[in-house]
Formats: structure tokens, C-alpha cells, sequence
């Protein structure tokens, strides 16, 4: 009788398991699945952010270019009272090779003339 | 009465027939479902996915176009393009009403068009956001936006006839857009969706979906500040002296990489008028024009390469009238006994003519070949001519004299400008080309097709040649030569004026009223940076090159250099960063 019972109850318990098992892992299934689903709607939603934003990104790109336009920046320029400086009012000033703590450009309105040397002159 | 045994024959009779005719009818069902599921299986299967799958075609972002330094010349842009569905639209009247007014077009076609029995149909292609926004407010059922590419040209008019244009469905018409058509392009991509009996979409999801490849990228050799300044200087002069039209070249002589290209009238690629196909031709290319005196250069290296003439050889001049072939030969000012030199440098065309006779006729026949003229210079631009150049065989009595000073010969500017630059460069003809890198969709630099960018540059004079005739050129632009309004200072300048009669069309023949003024030339002379062609078509008054092309060759010259002295930005892509810059100051 006890040998039954026991019997009985370990099969009980097998049986119990298993479905616990079979919940368990449904249930991380089910939890994989619906946060792959969640990633993906997330994915998406991100994926039409980035679109938008390259797409405004694109659109300012071509704003500027076009706000660059040289005729407009002359226009404006004109407007401000800016000239272009007569070719003798200009001097280059060049270094060979430019120091790297002073890497930086400049130029100076003396009079048309090439410092320091005639090697880096106008091409 | 029948016995029973004939009844019960007759009956398992008909059951054996009724058994037979159902038997035989389910063979054909059996060998109809075979034929269908089994040998025409495969067939239906395609076409039900056919009714069931829709396939959009997914437009490729067209390549980006850049000049030298980087700047955006053509690019495309994501905008909205209106569509409907008219089984969606239940009142089309009222609705076409309410969009006519928002897109400006009659509404009593537009009403028709939403009534007809189809599934879409296209309103509005390309909109405004503006105006996309405006069809979006209407929240009229069944009219549509649909995110599409249009090509923008943000410099405007900038460069237009060289860069030409993309067409609506995205495909490049002229210029640049056409030739580099197939790598600007890239590769459509295909979306595929399933739906349902009434067309409707099943899920939102894409079963399918092959992504389009964008186009390659194009790095330009032009120069936009170039571009710019030669564009400007072109509208001032056009401005001043009332001519038709003009074009600029510039060139970098090394490799024949063209720096600016401006034609004028102006053609803007964002506003493209179908109805004046003339205003997007890029005339650098293909119009043809008589060189005038500019082509004594070509005659003149012949000449000095065959050795006929030395550049201190005293020419007769005749003091301005010399008859030959029955006609009279003139100059624009009688001349004397000069030198050759001079020759060139006061125009001379009974110098040029003498010249050219002891020349013969193969010989400069040879040299006009060996320069280019009347062939293709194989630019990379659709739509290159030619030019005309007569074979030696019809030529007339006349030729060889008139030919040497640039009549009876039909060149187009970009041949003229490619000649020079042979001069300017030690005597090596350079294939011009306007591309000078491609880049795939990731950037990375592709290699040009050979045929596209031959390395060879055929010699089409010794350097000394080339030397002796850079020292005649710039005896032109000295005071005392025909070209003195195109001196720069402080910059050596070598060139050549032009003015050519044109040809009046109602008469066929030379008229003076009608003249090309030119200027052609390189700056600096012994270590040039750009060879410039400056051409004005039909100036007012006397329109002499000297006076008319030729100060616009300096300013173009003066400004070019002075830009081309300055350091590129920090982001140019092309060149390394320099060391100076020019200053715009405040008067």
C-alpha cells in the first residue's frame, strides 16, 4: 500500500513538474516573443526618428549651401559697404613649413608683396 | 408482366451504369485536380501571388555632385508628392474644388480625374512642403502624400548648363546629370506587400524589401569661386556692351581639369522650361564659333616648328592691304616690315598669311589636327560637337591664307581653350574633363574609366616651340600689343585676341556689324595656374577682342589667382589646408 503511494506520489510530482516546466518555458517564450515584438515596434519608431531627422538634416544641408550662395554673400557684403581689395592691397603672408603650434592662417593688408619667400608667390 | 429475375437484371444494370457514369466522372475530377494542382500548379501559384503581392518601386537617392573643395552643386531632397485613391473619394467635386485651390489648376478636370475608376492616379508630383501641408489640413479622404526624391540645384543658376538636370522620374536629361547618368543613378529598390480581395493592404509590415542602392557620388574639378567669378564677370560685360551671350572657360593647363565653365544666357536646372531647350545648351561645347586671330597660335607653332620662321624673321606687312586669290587680304592697321613676333603680338593677318604659305597647306592642315580642332575632345559631357575643319582636298584658293588667321574653321570653346593650354603646359594636348572622382555609396573613391580620363597627353609641339610662342603671346598682352587691356599686374600674362565677322544668315555672307570678340590666354605665363577663354558674342559697337574680351580676361584672371592663392576651408575634401587668406574689407 505505502509502495503504491509512493508510487503514486512520485508520478504526481513528475507530472507537476513537467507542467511547471512546460509553464516556465512557455512563459519565457511568451516574454521573449512580446519583447521582441516590443523591440521591433521600438526599432521601427526609432528607424522613422532617424529618417525624419536625416531627411531635416539633408533639408538644412541644402539650406546652408544655398544661403552660401557666392551672388548672395556678395549681395550682402555690398550691402554691409565690404569692397574687394585692389590686387596691391593685398599681401600673403606664408610660412614654410607652418609651425604646427601655429597652424593657422593669416594674412595681412600692407601692400601686395609675398613674405617671406618668392618659391610660395602666387601660382 | 417482366419476371422478376429481368427486373433485378435490369436494376443491377442501372446501378452499374449510374456506378460507371459516377466513376467516370470522378476520373475526370481526379485527372482535372492532377492537371490543375500538379501540372498547372506552379503557374497558379505565381499568378495568386501576383493578384495578392503589390510591388512599389523604391526610388535610389540620386549621388550628390560636388565641386573641387567640397560645396554642394546638385543634391537630392525627400519631399512630398500628392496622390489619390478614387474609390476612396465619395464627393470628387467638392474635393477637386478644395485642392484646386491649394495647387492653383482648374478644378473641373481635377473632378474628373478623381471620378475615373482607378485604383490611383497622381496629382501633384514634387510639391511644396508648403503646399503638402496645406493638402494635409483638407484631411479629404483618399488624396494622399508619398515622401519622394527631387533633385535640387541649391547654387541655382550656378554652373547650370554644364551640370544640366534630372527629369521627373529621376533620370539625368543633359549635361553632367546625363553622362554620369548611370553611376549617379544607383539601383531602384522594390517593396513587396500582401493584400487582400479588396486591395488593402494585409499587414503593415513588408513581406519584401529590397533596398535601393544609392548612386555614386561626383567630385567635380570645378572651382565654384571660379565658376562664380567668371559667371559674374560674363553678366557685367554682357551688361556693358549689349552682347548676345558669352562664354568663359577656365582651364588648369597640367591636366586639362576645367576650373569654371560659364555660359550665358543663364540656365537655372531648378526651373527647367521645356519650351526653351536652347537656354540649357552648354555652348562651351557645342557652338561653334570662327576663332579669328585666335588660331594664328596654331598656325604660328607650325610654322615655328617646321621651321619655316624664326620669331625675329622680318615679315612684310605691306602696309595693310595684300591681294591674293583674287580677293584682298587686310589688317586692321597697315603694317610694315615687322617681326614675326609682331607679327602675332599687332595681329597681323597678311604676316600671319605669308607666313602660312610658306607653311603649305599639309602642314597646317597637320598642325589644326594635331591640335584638335574638328574632332571631339572627348570631354565628359554629353552633347560635344565636333567643330568644322574642311579636309585639304576642298579647300578653295583662299584657304590656307584665311584658314591661318582663323576663317573658314568653325572650333568650339572648349577645343580653343584645350589648344592654348597645349602652349601653356610645353606643348602636350590635355584631354578636358570635368570629373575628377567618383565615389560610391559609402564614400570610398572609385577608380574613372580609362577612356574617361586618358593619361596620355600626345605632344603636339617640342617645348621649345612652346617657350618661343609663350614669348610671342606675351608680347600681345605688352603695350604695345593688340591684348594690352588683358595685362594683370604683377602677374605675367600670355594670350591671344580675337574678333571674327559672323556670318549674317539673311545674306550667307561676312557682315561687319555682326563680330565673336575673344580673348584667349594664360596667367602666369612662364608657371601658368589656369588658361582662360573669354568669348562675347555680338558686342555693340566695334567689339573688338582687345577691348571687349580682353579686360574681362584680367578681371577674371586677377580674382581667379587671388583666390587660388588663398587656403581652402579646413573640410575641403580635395585640397590640404594652406596657409593664407584674403581679407573683404569694409570701405
Amino acid at each position: 500500500m505505502v509502495a503504491r503511494f509512493q508510487t503514486w506520489y512520485w508520478r504526481l510530482g513528475g507530472v507537476w513538474g513537467l507542467g511547471s516546466a512546460v509553464v516556465i518555458v512557455s512563459l519565457i517564450v511568451l516574454w521573449h516573443h512580446s519583447r521582441i515584438v516590443q523591440l521591433g515596434y521600438e526599432t521601427e519608431r526609432l528607424e522613422a526618428d532617424k529618417g525624419r531627422l536625416e531627411r531635416i538634416h539633408r533639408q538644412l544641408v541644402i539650406e546652408r549651401e544655398s544661403l552660401a550662395s557666392l551672388d548672395r554673400v556678395e549681395h550682402l557684403a555690398a550691402g554691409l559697404g565690404l569692397v574687394h581689395l585692389a590686387p596691391r592691397e593685398v599681401v600673403v603672408v606664408r610660412m614654410d613649413p607652418p609651425p604646427a603650434e601655429r597652424d593657422q592662417t593669416f594674412a595681412v593688408a600692407l601692400g601686395r608683396r609675398i613674405l617671406p619667400a618668392e618659391a610660395h608667390a602666387a601660382p | 408482366m417482366p419476371r422478376p429475375e429481368e427486373d433485378e437484371f435490369r436494376s443491377r444494370g442501372r446501378a452499374v451504369a449510374v456506378l460507371a457514369v459516377l466513376a467516370a466522372l470522378y476520373a475526370a475530377l481526379g485527372i482535372r485536380v492532377v492537371y490543375l494542382q500538379v501540372i498547372r500548379g506552379p503557374d497558379f501559384v505565381h499568378r495568386a501571388e501576383r493578384q495578392h503581392e503589390k510591388a512599389i518601386a523604391v526610388e535610389a537617392e540620386r549621388g550628390t555632385i560636388y565641386d573641387r573643395h567640397g560645396n554642394i552643386l546638385a543634391a537630392d531632397l525627400t519631399v512630398p508628392s500628392l496622390y489619390a485613391v478614387p474609390p476612396l473619394i465619395d464627393n470628387p467635386g467638392s474635393i477637386a474644388r478644395e485642392l484646386a485651390v491649394v495647387l492653383g489648376v482648374d478644378p473641373l478636370p481635377l473632378a474628373k480625374r478623381l471620378a475615373e475608376p482607378r485604383e490611383f492616379i497622381w496629382l501633384s508630383r514634387r510639391v511644396d512642403p508648403a503646399v503638402a501641408k496645406a493638402v494635409e489640413d483638407l484631411g479629404a479622404e483618399g488624396v494622399r502624400l508619398m515622401p519622394e526624391r527631387r533633385r535640387i540645384y541649391p547654387k541655382k543658376a550656378l554652373l547650370g548648363q554644364a551640370l544640366g538636370f534630372a527629369g521627373t522620374d529621376h533620370e539625368g536629361l543633359e549635361g553632367i546629370e546625363r553622362a554620369y547618368d548611370r553611376t549617379l543613378r544607383g539601383e531602384k529598390g522594390w517593396l513587396v506587400y500582401e493584400r487582400d480581395g479588396m486591395g488593402q493592404r494585409l499587414f503593415p509590415k513588408d513581406l519584401r524589401y529590397v533596398a535601393p542602392s544609392r548612386g555614386g557620388d561626383l567630385v567635380l574639378t570645378i572651382d565654384e569661386v571660379v565658376q562664380y567669378i567668371s559667371e559674374r564677370e560674363l553678366d557685367a560685360v554682357i551688361a556693358e556692351s549689349g552682347a548676345d551671350g558669352g562664354t568663359i572657360v577656365v582651364m588648369d593647363p597640367a591636366d586639362g581639369g576645367v576650373l569654371a565653365m560659364a555660359v550665358r544666357q543663364a540656365f537655372n536646372p531648378n526651373d527647367v522650361d521645356a519650351r526653351h531647350p536652347a537656354s540649357w545648351r552648354n555652348r562651351a561645347i557645342t557652338d561653334l564659333f570662327e576663332p579669328g586671330s585666335t588660331f594664328k597660335v596654331v598656325t604660328a607653332a607650325a610654322a615655328l616648328e617646321a621651321g619655316v620662321v624664326r620669331a625675329d624673321d622680318l615679315i612684310d606687312c605691306e602696309r595693310g592691304a595684300w591681294p591674293i586669290a583674287g580677293g584682298v587680304l587686310h589688317d586692321h592697321e597697315p603694317l610694315g616690315r615687322i617681326s614675326f613676333s609682331d607679327v602675332i603680338a599687332k595681329s597681323s593677318n597678311i604676316g600671319t598669311a605669308k607666313v602660312a604659305l610658306r607653311l603649305g597647306q599639309e602642314r597646317l592642315a597637320r598642325s589644326i589636327a594635331a591640335f584638335g580642332f574638328g574632332r571631339k575632345t572627348g570631354i565628359d559631357v554629353g552633347g560635344e560637337v565636333s567643330g568644322r575643319v574642311r579636309p585639304t582636298a576642298r579647300w578653295s584658293g583662299r584657304s590656307l591664307a584665311t584658314m591661318a588667321i582663323g576663317q573658314e574653321v568653325g572650333v568650339t570653346a572648349i577645343q580653343l581653350v584645350t589648344a592654348y593650354a597645349a602652349v601653356a603646359n610645353g606643348g602636350r594636348l590635355v584631354k578636358p574633363h570635368l570629373v575628377v572622382e567618383v565615389r560610391d555609396e559609402r564614400g570610398r573613391a572609385q577608380p574613372i574609366a580609362q577612356e574617361e580620363h586618358d593619361e596620355t597627353h600626345p605632344r603636339v609641339m617640342s617645348e621649345q616651340t612652346a617657350e618661343v610662342l609663350t614669348t610671342i603671346l606675351e608680347r600681345v598682352v605688352s603695350p604695345r600689343g593688340t591684348g594690352a587691356l588683358a595685362a594683370v599686374e604683377g602677374v605675367s600674362v600670355a594670350g591671344k585676341t580675337g574678333t571674327a565677322q559672323q556670318i549674317d544668315p539673311a545674306t550667307g555672307r561676312y557682315t561687319a556689324n555682326r563680330v565673336v570678340s575673344s580673348f584667349v590666354g594664360f596667367a602666369p605665363s612662364r608657371r601658368p595656374a589656369v588658361v582662360v577663354l573669354v568669348v562675347i558674342d555680338n558686342p555693340e559697337g566695334h567689339g573688338w577682342g582687345g577691348s571687349v574680351a580682353a579686360p574681362v580676361f584680367r578681371r577674371v584672371v586677377e580674382a581667379t589667382l587671388r583666390h587660388l592663392e588663398t587656403p581652402s576651408a579646413p573640410s575641403d575634401p580635395v585640397r590640404p589646408p594652406a596657409t593664407a587668406v584674403t581679407l573683404l574689407v569694409p570701405r
